[in-house]
């Protein structure tokens, strides 16, 4: 067992955070030059055949609901635009990050993804840029991926964590603090940051279950917007651990615009989405 | 989260409203139903029970409550696909 300690201390002797797959980075370069091209972008993607072959699946999927196949990577890189690829494939090399957690884990990661896109589209996740969509989906499908190094790299006091979180009903991210001395919010968020994600998903995952970690005032309204996913996905069936019900502040609903007279109808349109959950799951794994 | 439990063919669980009055949502029907979820008002002094569709509840219940009420309902009466909810 470690004790506990700061993130700093902890990375330095005990986890060694995942590194971006250097064919991520170099589409994501690419993408962020102005000059580049498209066919650059589909030749980057192409070149790992793993990415290449889930990016394919995926906009494939109900998730985009485009009517006519698509077969190759190039047309791909056409039809949906630079920013919308890159997305897609830091989705599927995300999903390689993820699969290796346990299945309620991958469920609930797609789900908030899929909570957080449906809040972007109505206009409850402020803070994200233009393609809120796509960006709100990314968020939410990383918000939770301190867990996965937690697992990996501490089992034992993750294990003493899951105890305290289901026995004494502690909220799971204090349990960590005790515990590990850290929470997977700060842990996710430093993964974030190190893949070199925008500044508003690291801010946004960093103060997911606290907003005062949140580390840009202006972005805890989408620090609250994942809160309010978060927890929307767990009352409908699909958290993270059992047991954990996640905590909510007050303040998470008007910082998210979030009123109750509107809970039905936006709830209505997460349901909606549970068959495109189910095809990105089996993506997934 | 609000503590479900099964009372017979219907869902019941407890909530204290906006106001501070204490009441117990009752679900029996699919949310098309207008009358698939109600709130029923516990009453000062004995008097009569108040009994309102959940729809005309909606303010002053949380955001956090609808979510819990709406969900459920959905999980227990609803056919979206999403994981049934265990309940004692």
């Amino acid at each position: 067992m470690t004790e506990p300690r700061d993130i700093d201390a902890l990375l330095d002797e005990v986890v060694t955070l995942p590194s971006l797959p250097s064919t991520v980075a170099h589409i994501t370069e690419l993408v962020n030059d102005p000059d580049c091209s498209l066919t650059a972008v589909g030749r980057a993607i192409s070149v790992d055949p793993a990415i290449a072959l889930k990016t394919l699946r995926l906009v494939n999927s109900a998730y985009y609901g485009l009517r006519n196949k698509v077969s190759s990577v190039e047309q791909a890189v056409v039809l949906l635009g630079l920013k919308v690829i890159k997305n897609l494939v830091f989705t599927a090399t995300v999903f390689d990050t993820l699969k290796s957690g346990v299945d309620a884990f991958l469920r609930h990661s797609v789900s908030c993804g899929m909570a957080m896109r449906v809040l972007a589209e109505n206009g409850n996740a402020p803070g994200l840029d233009e393609d809120a969509s796509e960006e709100g989906f990314a968020v939410g499908l990383l918000h939770d991926v301190g867990k996965i190094i937690f697992e990996q790299f501490v089992p034992e006091d993750f294990e003493k964590v899951r105890e305290r979180a289901v026995r004494s009903h502690v909220p799971w991210h204090e349990a960590e603090q005790e515990i590990i001395g850290v929470d997977h919010a700060a842990m996710g968020a430093r993964l974030a940051a190190n893949w070199k994600l925008p500044g508003n998903i690291v801010a946004a995952i960093a103060g997911h279950h606290d907003l005062a970690k949140c580390a840009d005032p202006e972005l805890k309204g989408l620090a609250a917007a994942l809160s309010a996913a978060d927890y929307i996905c767990t009352a409908a069936g699909a958290g993270s651990h059992d047991g954990a019900a996640p905590v909510v502040a007050p303040d998470v609903w008007p910082m998210s615009r979030i009123v109750s007279e509107n809970v039905p109808s936006l709830l209505d349109k997460y349901f909606r989405t549970q068959s495109a959950v189910e095809e990105l799951i089996q993506i997934a794994t | 989260m609000i503590k479900w439990q099964k009372q017979g063919e219907a869902v019941v669980g407890p909530v204290v409203l906006g106001d501070g009055q204490p009441a117990t949502v009752v679900l029996v029907g699919t949310r098309q139903n207008p009358k698939g979820a109600a709130i029923v008002l516990t009453p000062e002094d004995n008097g009569p029970l108040k009994t309102t569709p959940l729809n005309d509840a909606l303010g002053r219940l949380d955001p956090a409550q609808v979510i819990d009420i709406v969900c459920v309902q959905e999980r227990i009466f609803g056919n979206s696909g999403l994981p049934p909810a265990e309940l004692p």
